[in-house]
């Protein structure tokens, strides 16, 4: 057992502790020296003083008056992207024309051109196989395509209740 | 012996504060609102205890709340809302008295005065005692204090601030809060000392 005086310091970290961290420590001496458990009760209602509210307050308009400067906040933004979504696309317009009319784009063109038609011929008959296959199955896909529809269905109504009652960020 | 709050903020109400950022940062006009409701009187404590010239201080709650709005959609939630708000509060305030050169550590030149020298700054200590409102006693105590403790202590007390997070928000490290926190607590425990021990 420790018969040392608490010091001040030592009593404030305790109640610090206590305040900050919930744990219900108390040193044996403070529980058995009157002198010092006086102390403790002090500063333990100096601590309660502190943290009261000290009835500071604005006035009843103050609300309306911030809310009515508040869609600044939002529209600025807003306006800021729009005015840069239009200016970016203005310049890349212009830089294209330019190129366009700067170089000689028809072997490019014709490359793309033919680019496009080999993806069709690979992806053209594509639908006509799927309806073959789902025909092959021969109603058996039937499961599936219920599962699907229910996934989807079920991250709709998940994205609809995210919406409607956001969780809070942790 | 009395038991103090062990924790100031439950989970259900950091659940009820989370919740309200989230719809905040989803637009939603009635949450603006409750915000302001909510922690309007955080702001205020911190503001009005930092500021002294009443015309500004309106206006510095004005700028604080606005500048909340404008971070809120980054407010992650690692830490408390009140937490948060105090830093952004505390900010605008130090910037505020930087602006208008008014002095925030006005004591802090070597080491500042000893607890010793505090003794005859004040009002009799027993004069004090004659006072039944402790509450209004420690108020005008408070104010009395140099800005940088008044800072610490609402931010420590009132907003629920830790050592760490008060020492991110006025660059100093953990344990010179830990210092100015003790040194303001002793001082209005010194100046209190007699209605302190009358209502033990």
């Amino acid at each position: 057992m420790n018969n040392e005086h608490l010091s001040d310091e030592q009593i404030m970290e305790i109640l610090d502790d206590r305040s900050r961290s919930g744990i219900p420590f108390l040193p044996w001496h403070l529980r058995t020296c009157c002198r010092c458990a006086e102390r403790y009760r002090a500063f333990q209602r100096l601590y309660e003083g502190l943290a009261a509210d000290p009835g500071f307050d604005l006035p009843p308009a103050f609300v309306d008056a911030l809310l009515d400067r508040i869609p600044e906040i939002h529209s600025a933004p807003t306006r800021k992207r729009s005015l840069g979504l239009a200016l970016g696309g203005g310049a890349g317009a212009l830089a294209v024309l330019g190129l366009m009319a700067l170089a000689d784009w028809r072997p490019t063109a014709a490359a793309t051109l033919e680019v496009l038609r080999t993806l069709g011929r690979i992806l053209g008959p594509l639908p006509d196989r799927i309806l073959d296959f789902l025909a092959h199955l021969n109603g058996g896909a039937e499961p599936f395509l219920l599962g699907g529809a229910a996934l989807l269905g079920a991250a709709l109504l998940d994205r609809l209740l995210r919406r409607r009652f956001p969780q809070p960020q942790r | 012996m009395e038991e103090i709050p062990s924790c100031p903020e439950p989970s259900s109400e950091a659940d009820a504060s989370g919740l309200l950022v989230a719809r905040v940062q989803n637009g939603d006009r009635r949450a603006f609102r409750e915000f302001i409701e909510k922690y309007r009187r955080l702001v205020a404590a911190i503001v009005f205890r930092m500021v002294r010239d009443a015309p500004d201080r309106e206006e510095l709650c004005q700028e604080v709340f606005l500048k909340i709005f404008s971070h809120i959609g980054r407010f992650q939630g690692g830490a408390a809302v009140s937490s948060w708000i105090g830093r952004i509060a505390a900010n605008t305030c130090i910037n505020h008295l930087r602006k208008k050169r008014l002095p925030l550590y006005d004591d802090l030149a070597a080491g500042g005065p000893g607890l010793e020298n505090v003794a005859g700054d004040g009002p009799d200590p027993g004069r004090l005692s004659e006072e039944a409102d402790l509450s209004a006693s420690l108020q005008r105590e408070i104010e009395r204090l140099p800005p940088h403790h008044r800072l610490v202590l609402t931010l420590f007390h009132f907003s629920g601030m830790n050592y760490e997070e008060i020492g991110q928000t006025l660059k100093m490290p953990a344990g010179t809060v830990k210092s100015h926190l003790f040194r303001a607590r002793t001082r209005l425990r010194w100046r209190l000392q007699p209605a302190l021990r009358e209502e033990t």
